[in-house]
């Protein structure tokens, strides 16, 4: 889900700049001193998951945890996920300084998405809080591939042809970051229900 | 509680999986020059090999010379061009992965080669060497030379395979404990900048 450097055209490389630039600036905006220890929590999460690699024939794809940011923060995920972006970028060379627009309006706007998608059931119940925690999870990957897909294309790469690869490549770490969501949301929702609760206001 | 037990095997599942290797996210790519052919390969992080990438060999200008693709080992070869140094290999990866790495003039063996600093050595012999056989002298003196450039081409070439060796372990580089340590460092460090620019602002 990280982009290298050197693959992507100017105008793409401006464009996500520009919209992540939004993106952050709404999210600090909204970022309230209360919810400021959560996402720092979820920023480190972020930024650790990406070291958590499953596997998948000959490659390999790590989890990103998108859709989870997204759930709890809402909007304050553009800052959580673009910190988190700079660090894998500066220390583990995942992605690029160039690229860190791009890279984090396709994994923040996605978890945004499945925020405005799936936080409205997190709070209804057991089954349905899960099964949406579960979407949220898989939606959050699921967009972050076709928005990949749509920066290489208009980079010059073929749309279905990248989206194909990066779909499939991605749905295993779909299903796993829709469990791990739905998990880690039922038990916030026992131990926490208040971090869930704060997401309403985002 | 089955919900307990959805959190315990997901915690259980992360932790399996933080064993396993390999890795997308990053890839690299190192070459070296053997007997006119660019041998190469491309790794991802923790060792995965680049299996089916795209390679293309640059020129200081961003020119391809010329293309291939890895084979299901990540490694390539491609014919030496004739063309000045350094160039460059880039591979490119599906999913806008894309690595990169300079060859050198001293990597294509173009680099000031060993006769020179050796000729002045050899050239003076004793005197009395001299004065048996000025044939035999100057025979020696080609000798030496054509020598001097044997060895160095065969240093070159047994050296070659040990300087990819080096390469490759730094594309196998594993992120370390340090890291990761330090990432989370710095996100709480931003967190108490951000409380305190926060609570400025509250009063």
């Amino acid at each position: 889900m990280h982009i290298s450097e050197g693959v992507l055209s100017a105008p793409v490389l401006g464009v996500g700049a520009a919209l992540s630039a939004v993106g952050l600036a709404v999210g600090l905006k909204k970022l309230d001193y209360e919810r400021l220890p959560q996402t720092a929590i979820l920023a480190a999460g972020f930024f650790v998951a990406s070291l958590v690699h499953v596997p998948i024939g000959p490659t390999s794809a790590h989890l990103i945890l998108n859709g989870l940011l997204g759930l709890i923060l809402g909007w304050s995920a553009f800052p959580a996920i673009f910190v988190g972006l700079v660090l894998q970028a500066v220390l583990f060379q995942y992605g690029g300084l160039t690229t860190l627009g791009v890279n984090t309006f396709s994994m923040a706007f996605s978890a945004l998405v499945s925020y405005w998608i799936f936080a409205r059931w997190i709070k209804a119940g057991n089954a349905l809080g899960a099964a949406a925690a579960f979407g949220a999870g898989f939606m959050g990957v699921l967009l972050s591939a076709i928005m990949v897909a749509g920066a290489l294309a208009l980079s010059g790469d073929e749309f279905f042809t990248a989206a194909e690869l990066i779909i499939v490549a991605h749905l295993p770490i779909m299903v796993v970051e829709g469990l791990l969501t739905a998990a880690i949301v039922s038990f916030l929702g026992r131990v926490r229900p208040a971090i869930l609760a704060n997401g309403k206001t985002g | 509680m089955i919900k307990l037990k959805v959190v315990q095997i997901g915690v259980a599942l992360a932790i399996l999986l933080l064993a396993m290797p390999a890795a997308a996210h990053k890839v690299s790519v190192f070459g070296y020059v053997e007997e006119g052919m660019i041998l190469g390969e491309g790794y991802f992080p923790g060792g995965g090999k680049a299996k089916g990438c795209q390679v293309e060999l640059l020129d200081s200008a961003g020119k391809v010379l010329a293309q291939t693709k890895t084979d299901d080992q990540g490694a390539f070869k491609l014919k030496l061009p004739k063309a000045a140094p350094p160039l460059k290999l880039v591979l490119i990866a599906s999913m806008g992965h894309r690595g990169e790495y300079l060859l050198t003039a001293k990597d294509l063996g173009l680099g000031p080669t060993t006769p020179k600093n050796t000729n002045p050595a050899t050239g003076k012999e004793g005197p009395a060497a001299q004065q048996q056989d000025k044939y035999a002298g100057a025979a020696a003196a080609v000798d030496a030379k054509e020598l001097a450039s044997i060895v160095g081409k065969a240093i070159d070439q047994k050296l070659a395979p040990l300087t990819a060796q080096v390469a490759k372990m730094n594309a196998q580089r594993q992120i370390s404990v340090t890291d990761i340590i330090g990432g989370l460092g710095y996100i709480l460090g931003l967190l108490g900048l951000a409380a305190y620019m926060k609570s400025r602002k509250q009063k």
